[in-house]
């Protein structure tokens, strides 16, 4: 499976450009897509579902135009919108039973096993019955999972799949999504939150203001902050000064001043030590630097 | 390729998640509560009425019809809500995300919503099922539970989800949408109505489809058409929806298919709907058509059919007619061509006379034979006419306007159609209008504008029904074992009815009168309340007969039969201003619409029960066989033998409605009354000259023409005023013409009570009636004409009649009546107290009229209703000249109500009240009325009067309103034509308006103006021309009594309680405490009056006292006041000695 979008542009009709020239190949795995709010991800996505019409470029899945060939897309594609709610009056398995309808699962049997097996794999068969407006937030977002993963899709893209959920459904959303990103499916996911990315996806790439500023693994991203992340105790003033300049990750209190991190050439007048960088570092990294000086 | 399982999973969940709303619950609830009420209220309850139940298919028809109200609003919401839903929230982008189509997405979403309301409706029905098998007088019509749904629920949902849908598309505002769409429902239901022939009701809820138990839908072609429309743009709609939802479609072909497809079914309901419209529009040409036709033919002279032998064979809807006429010339001239018409539905196979094949042109109704050698003078002939069709009813009643014609009949919400005639492979009913044979001449037309009396002919008839069917006629009836029936009635007619249908026949004979009833089977529902009954019907149905011709008529049954005819419920004849003959009745034959739908005198459950209820209350003190007796005589006497009046408003007997279709007043007269068995259906005075004149004798056979010694306290003008009006202004002719038929039959009343009243003052009434008695006996069953009549009346009475009538032609001038004020005197004679009232009377009209003077004197029961002693007094005074009348009296008259009659006064009717007498001795207490040599003059020597009518009076109107009230104003004017109004406390027009009340000053005219305060820029002006210098009292007139009503002052805290004017207990002065500015001036300089309306005399209040040169004087009065209103009437200047 390959999924290859090339000069990708997407200008509303106010004349908003909200995707510019973009160049992507995805294959196999757990795709990340990072980026700001209003970098472009939503959009590059409902372009995916075929929910959106690109105004120019091409997108091909397996070398079929998306444009032209929008049933079987629509039949090889599981999509969890962003802001996902459901209708108020069904219960949670016919809700699954509707979109496995429509995903074409037309034997009875096997689409009820499905569901079962659905429900059972999201931690859900217990609310089967339980309207699905009255599930907690958590549980409405694997509910969503469900419905995209029902019809057993072979490319499934979900759209800032943990916005609102605890630490604990978080890791349980990414462990879910990672059993599938071993198959022959491409996953998508896009999220401004890091930590999504850096656990789960072999391959990602940055989006901001409609542009592509970043595509390779999450570990050469990261490797390109090393020597850029620095740690130090602080007093206030310095701090005051230091935040200024750097962009600080983190900030903790210690006896009469500051334990904080920060990303960023080495400052002169501070005993700063280097720290191993992350995916979070590495974002930030790229926030403010390079996409500044693209700008520039 | 559709996918028939993605349609049918969206709209499994659609209907799931519609079901599950509140909103549809409560609704759904909601509707089955109030429909349980009105199946209970209209249909169940014990004192339900009859009508709506008595067309069993009228069970499934309200109710489909209510619940189609309702969720056609309730739709649009939920509609628009889907859709909305659909936009804002990602739910959908799930199922916008699925291999899809938007057809199929959209087609399951409709469909989910369809079946949910379906649900509904089947809910519904089973309910009324229910109710209907429970009604054991009321069979269920299965048919009518299938076609309802199908023809007024599927079309409408279809019609307004689509609409719905598409508008929430193109507006993208579910609250925009949502207005407008509540908007179109709004004006459909209360302004479309049934406009363009109901083509824009897409709910039905106007349309004609009743469905009778004799024939089904009166007009299946047009429902169809009608709802098919409806049906069509909604899926047209649909595909629009479709095409334009906010989702990439699947495919791109798929795009253009759904712009074709949305095309094709917009193209297709539109052409539907033209279709419609053209059919109609088809039926209206065709009667102006028709019309033209008679137009160019109504003055040509005609033979007269002496006879008609007509043999009828029916093949389903067409029949066969062969009419073998008997013609006589009875013209000075020969006639080449004979005219003849005969319904536009049927074609004329051939004519044959007794030297074979005769010529003839069928144009539409217009048929023309041109007989060899043609028909001399005074010569006979024999003609067959073979001819075959179906009847077009297109022709009947073409003097009926449109309004009428389209005006709704309704059984509580179901609309009945209204056919003049019925052509049903399993049921025809033919009567003279639709000129099922040949008639000579040609019927309505522009040129005469003549209410046709028709020809009475001898008729033979042989029928050949359909298979199962029976024929019926007038006359004695043989079967001829081989189907065909051959009927021979006994007199020559002037009408000759057929109708065949499905019947079984229930007959006795009573007085040696065959009575039949001709019903369908198991659709006698009334045979049940009489039990007790069969051995006094024979009884009670000969007193009921025998009091309404000795007590009511004193005219007798002619007929040897009397058949009731049961009809579908949509057959509906016409009534006529100028006749109060309807085609409900026919010779030996009176109509009855289906198991009585309609007529309350047949609502035997209903009235059995009050008559039960009020026996209890009397304790039971009425045996079964009394109730019965009653209930028997209730319905004949009220139905048949009733004698309830036509003018005065709406058709009303004994203080019940008879004909209870709820909206409109279809017939002003009640139709089954058996009075045209006594007199149009056996005599017709006709006349080119006078064609009223027949309608005037029937009125007064029917109801006589009492002199109504009432007055209007209200002011303004009565109906009758305003005939006078009209009759001032135009002919009677002229009136005819004119498509108010209300005018046409007050016009005919007032022209009519003037002349038989002249008549009866001229020749005595007793001998007036014993003359016309015997003369329509002698000549019942044969054509008179008028000169005939009048010759015989010359030569009974040495009085000529044409003169009365002659001053019906227009440009005749009406008499006008000056009454001078009554003196009252007390005296004595040898008996006792004897009271004389003198008066002068003066005709200052152009012609001779009739005034009537009525008095009152407090009888046994005092003054209350009833219990007044009425003495009367009719005199004719000839134009321009006065009579001195003395009137003698031996109790003490009270009022004096004068009454014009037809006149130029208004108003037409006054009264004055005699209050004390004075006493002195009169030398000569005979009555007299001499012709005097001096008018009534109504002013006292020396003073000046100007009244609001004069030429000395003028006025400014100012008008300070909006363009759009004026607009409205203006409105309310022209529907008016005749402009005296009466004073309304809360609302005065802001221009000066002319209001008439017979409390206001005024010789022959009794009115004033009225304007809305304002300003002052609104002015009235009275001006003379002074004789005499001098000092002059100055008075204005205050028409108190006709100022009364509610309280009217804007802005005024007082007035309440009794008013200046008032009378104890009754309405008060509505202007007290308003203050009128009058102006009074002269060369001399002017001078400003303020005059308060505290306690103004009834009629002349003094202003002051001014000096006036030899010169004009004036007074003037503005609208510049405190109050709500101002009222000019008069100004009078006294001399002071």
């Amino acid at each position: 499976m390959e999924i290859r979008i090339s000069n990708l542009e997407k200008t509303y009709p106010g004349g908003f450009k909200a995707l510019n020239n973009i160049n992507l190949t995805i294959g196999n795995g757990m795709f990340g897509l990072l980026g700001p709010n209003g970098a472009g991800k939503s959009t590059l996505m409902r372009i995916l579902v075929t929910l959106m019409q690109h105004t120019s470029g091409e997108v091909t899945i397996d070398g079929m135009d998306i444009n032209t060939h929008r049933r079987e897309v629509r039949r090889m594609v599981g999509y969890l919108p962003q802001d996902f709610r459901f209708f108020t009056r069904l219960r949670s398995w016919e809700f699954l039973d509707y979109t496995a309808r429509l995903g074409g699962m037309n034997n009875k049997k096997e689409r009820h096993a499905r569901i079962d097996e659905m429900l059972t794999s999201v931690g859900l068969y217990e609310f089967r019955n339980r309207m699905a407006n009255k599930l907690s937030g958590g549980m409405k977002r694997r509910l969503g999972i469900a419905q995209a993963l029902i019809a057993s899709p072979r490319i499934i893209i979900v759209d800032e799949p943990t916005t609102g959920l605890d630490p604990e459904e978080r890791i349980r959303f990414r462990n879910l999504l990672s059993d599938l990103g071993r198959s022959d499916t491409i996953i998508i996911l896009s999220t401004h939150i890091v930590g999504d990315i850096s656990s789960t996806c072999n391959q990602m790439a940055l989006l901001n203001e409609g542009e592509l500023v970043y595509r390779g693994t999450p570990d050469e991203l990261v490797e390109r902050t090393r020597g850029c992340v620095w740690s130090a105790e602080v007093t206030q003033e310095q701090y005051d000064q230091l935040k200024d300049v750097y962009p600080v990750i983190s900030t903790i209190p210690s006896g009469a001043g500051w334990e904080i991190q920060f990303v960023g050439e080495k400052p002169a007048h501070i005993d700063a030590r280097e720290v191993p960088p992350n995916l979070e570092h590495a974002y930030v990294h790229y926030m403010e630097n390079n996409f500044k000086h693209w700008d520039l | 390729m559709i996918n028939l399982n993605n349609i049918w999973t969206v709209a499994v969940y659609e209907r799931k998640t519609l079901f599950r709303s509140w909103f549809f619950r409560i609704f759904s609830i909601l509707t089955l509560l109030i429909l349980f009420s009105m199946n209970m209220g209209v249909f169940a309850e014990p004192g339900a009425r009859w009508t709506p139940r008595a067309i069993p298919a009228n069970i499934p028809y309200l109710n489909v019809l209510f619940v189609n109200v309702a969720q056609a609003v309730i739709a649009v919401f939920l509609a628009s809500d889907f859709l909305r839903r659909d936009k804002k929230l990602d739910t959908t982008e799930v199922i916008y995300a699925r291999p899809i189509s938007n057809g199929e997405y959209v087609t399951g979403k409709t469909l989910g919503i369809m079946i949910l309301f379906t649900g509904l409706v089947v809910a519904i029905l089973l309910m009324a099922l229910v109710f209907n098998l429970i009604l054991k007088d009321t069979p269920v019509e299965w048919m009518a539970y299938l076609l309802y749904p199908l023809l007024i629920s599927i079309p409408t949902l279809t019609f307004i989800l689509g609409l719905s849908f598409f508008l929430m598309i193109l507006l993208r505002s579910q609250a925009v949408t949502f207005i407008v769409l509540l908007g179109y429902i709004g004006l459909t239901l209360f302004y479309f109505k049934d406009k363009l022939n109901g083509l824009l009701d897409y709910m039905g809820f106007y349309y004609p489809m009743v469905y009778s138990d004799l024939i089904g839908f009166a007009d299946q072609n047009s429902i169809l058409l009608q709802r098919g429309v409806y049906f069509l743009l909604g899926i047209a709609c649909i595909f629009a929806t479709i095409r334009f939802l906010s989702r990439l479609p699947q495919t791109g072909r798929w795009n253009m298919v759904n712009l074709f497809a949305f095309l094709l079914f917009a193209a297709a309901g539109g052409s539907l709907g033209y279709m419609f419209h053209n059919q109609h529009r088809t039926h209206d040409q065709d009667r102006r058509e028709f019309v033209q036709i008679n137009n160019a033919w109504a003055h040509f002279p005609l033979a007269d059919v002496l006879s008609n032998d007509l043999a009828v064979e029916q093949k389903g809807r067409r029949i066969l007619v062969t009419s073998t006429v008997m013609l006589a010339n009875r013209n000075e001239e020969q006639l080449d061509t004979l005219v003849f018409s005969l319904n536009p539905g049927f074609r004329v196979d051939s004519i044959t006379g007794r030297q074979g094949a005769v010529e003839f042109e069928k144009h539409r109704q217009l048929l023309l034979v041109q007989p060899e050698g043609g028909l001399a003078p005074g010569g006979r002939m024999v003609l067959t006419l073979y001819s075959r069709g179906i009847p077009d009813p297109d022709i009947a009643y073409l003097d009926v306007p449109e309004k009428k014609r389209s005006s709704l009949k309704r059984i509580i919400l179901a609309t009945v159609d209204k056919l003049p005639g019925i052509m049903d492979p399993e049921y025809i009913l033919l009567t003279r209008e639709m000129l099922w044979y040949p008639l000579a001449g040609v019927g309505f037309n522009k040129v005469t504008y003549q209410p046709a009396v028709q020809d009475f002919s001898r008729f033979t008839l042989s029928v050949t029904p359909g298979r199962g069917l029976i024929p019926v006629a007038p006359g004695q009836v043989e079967e001829d074992g081989e189907g065909t029936y051959r009927f021979r009635p006994e007199q020559p007619l002037s009408a000759l009815p057929l109708v065949i249908g499905p019947f079984v026949k229930m007959s006795r004979t009573v007085d040696e009168v065959e009575y039949h009833i001709y019903l369908k089977e198991k659709h006698d529902f009334f045979s049940g309340f009489f039990p007790n009954l069969s051995d006094t019907l024979d009884v009670l149905l000969k007193e009921a007969k025998d009091d309404y011709e000795y007590d009511e008529l004193d005219l007798y049954y002619p007929f040897r039969r009397m058949n009731l005819v049961e009809t579908p419920v949509q057959f509906h004849p016409y009534e006529r201003p100028y006749s109060q003959y309807v085609e409900m009745v026919q010779p030996e034959m009176i109509f009855m619409p289906e198991r009585g739908a309609g007529l309350s005198t047949l609502d035997f459950n209903r009235l059995k029960r009050g008559e039960a209820r009020r026996n209890r209350e009397r304790n039971n003190s009425r045996s079964e066989e009394e109730m019965e007796t009653d209930l028997f005589r209730h319905f004949i006497t009220n139905t048949f033998f009733d004698t309830g009046t036509r003018v005065g408003g709406g058709f009303r007997s004994r203080g019940e409605d008879l004909i209870n279709y709820s909206v409109g007043n279809l017939y002003s007269t009640n139709p089954y009354s058996a009075f045209p068995l006594y007199y149009n259906l056996v005599a017709g005075i006709r006349s080119d000259e006078y064609p009223a004149f027949n309608a005037m004798i029937e009125t007064y056979l029917k109801e006589g023409y009492e002199i109504s010694p009432r007055e209007s306290f209200r002011g303004g003008i009565s109906d009758s005023e305003r005939a006078n009006l009209a009759l001032r202004d135009e002919g009677l002719l002229e009136i005819f013409a004119r498509k108010n038929q209300d005018l046409i039959a007050n016009a005919i009343y007032q022209s009519g009570s003037f002349i038989i009243n002249a008549l009866h003052n001229r020749v005595g009434r007793s001998e007036f009636d014993s003359f016309l008695y015997y003369y329509l006996e002698d000549h019942a069953f044969t054509d008179i004409t008028f000169s005939q009549f009048e010759n015989d009346f010359r030569d009974a009475f040495d009085v000529e009649i044409s003169p009365y009538m002659d001053f019906l032609t227009s440009g005749t001038e009406l008499p006008e009546f000056l009454v001078s004020a009554p003196e009252y005197i007390q005296t004595r004679d040898e008996y006792g107290d004897v009271y004389v009232v003198r008066m002068k009377i003066s005709n200052t009209g152009g012609s001779s009229g009739l005034i009537d003077l009525t008095f009152r004197m407090p009888g046994q029961g005092g003054f209350g209703p009833g219990g007044m002693d009425t003495e009367q007094r009719l005199y004719e005074i000839g134009a321009g000249r006065t009579k001195d009348a003395q009137l003698v009296f031996y109790s003490a008259p009270r009022v004096l109500t004068v009454n014009t009659l037809l006149s130029g006064n208004i108003p037409s009717s006054f009264s004055i009240f005699l209050r004390s007498a004075t006493e002195k001795s009169v030398a000569n207490l005979e009555e007299y009325a001499r012709d005097a040599e001096t008018a009534v003059n109504m002013y006292t020597e020396g003073e000046i009067v100007v009244d609001n009518e004069d030429r000395g009076f003028s006025f400014v109107s100012v008008s300070n309103e909006s363009k759009v009230k004026k607009f409205i104003d203006s409105r309310k004017e022209e529907n008016d034509r005749i402009n005296y109004h009466t004073m309304n406390p809360w609302w005065t027009p802001a221009t000066w308006t002319p209001v008439a009340h017979s409390a206001m000053f005024g010789q022959t005219i009794r009115s004033a103006l009225v304007v809305r305060s304002g300003d002052g820029s609104n002015t009235a002006r009275w001006h003379t021309m002074m004789e005499q210098a001098g000092f002059y009292e100055v008075h204005v007139y205050i028409p108190v009594s006709a100022m009364l009503g509610g309280s009217s002052g804007r802005g005024r805290g007082e007035g309440r309680g009794m008013g200046g004017g008032g009378r104890p207990g009754g309405p008060e002065f509505a202007d007290r405490g308003t203050v009128y500015h009058y102006t009074v001036a002269s060369n001399e300089g002017t001078e400003e009056v303020e005059f308060a309306l505290d306690r103004p005399e009834d009629g002349w209040n003094l202003l002051g006292t001014f000096h006036f040169p030899a010169d004009t004087a004036e007074v003037t009065l503005t609208n510049n006041t405190n109050g709500s209103r101002v009222v000019a009437d008069a100004v009078k200047w006294v001399p002071k000695e």
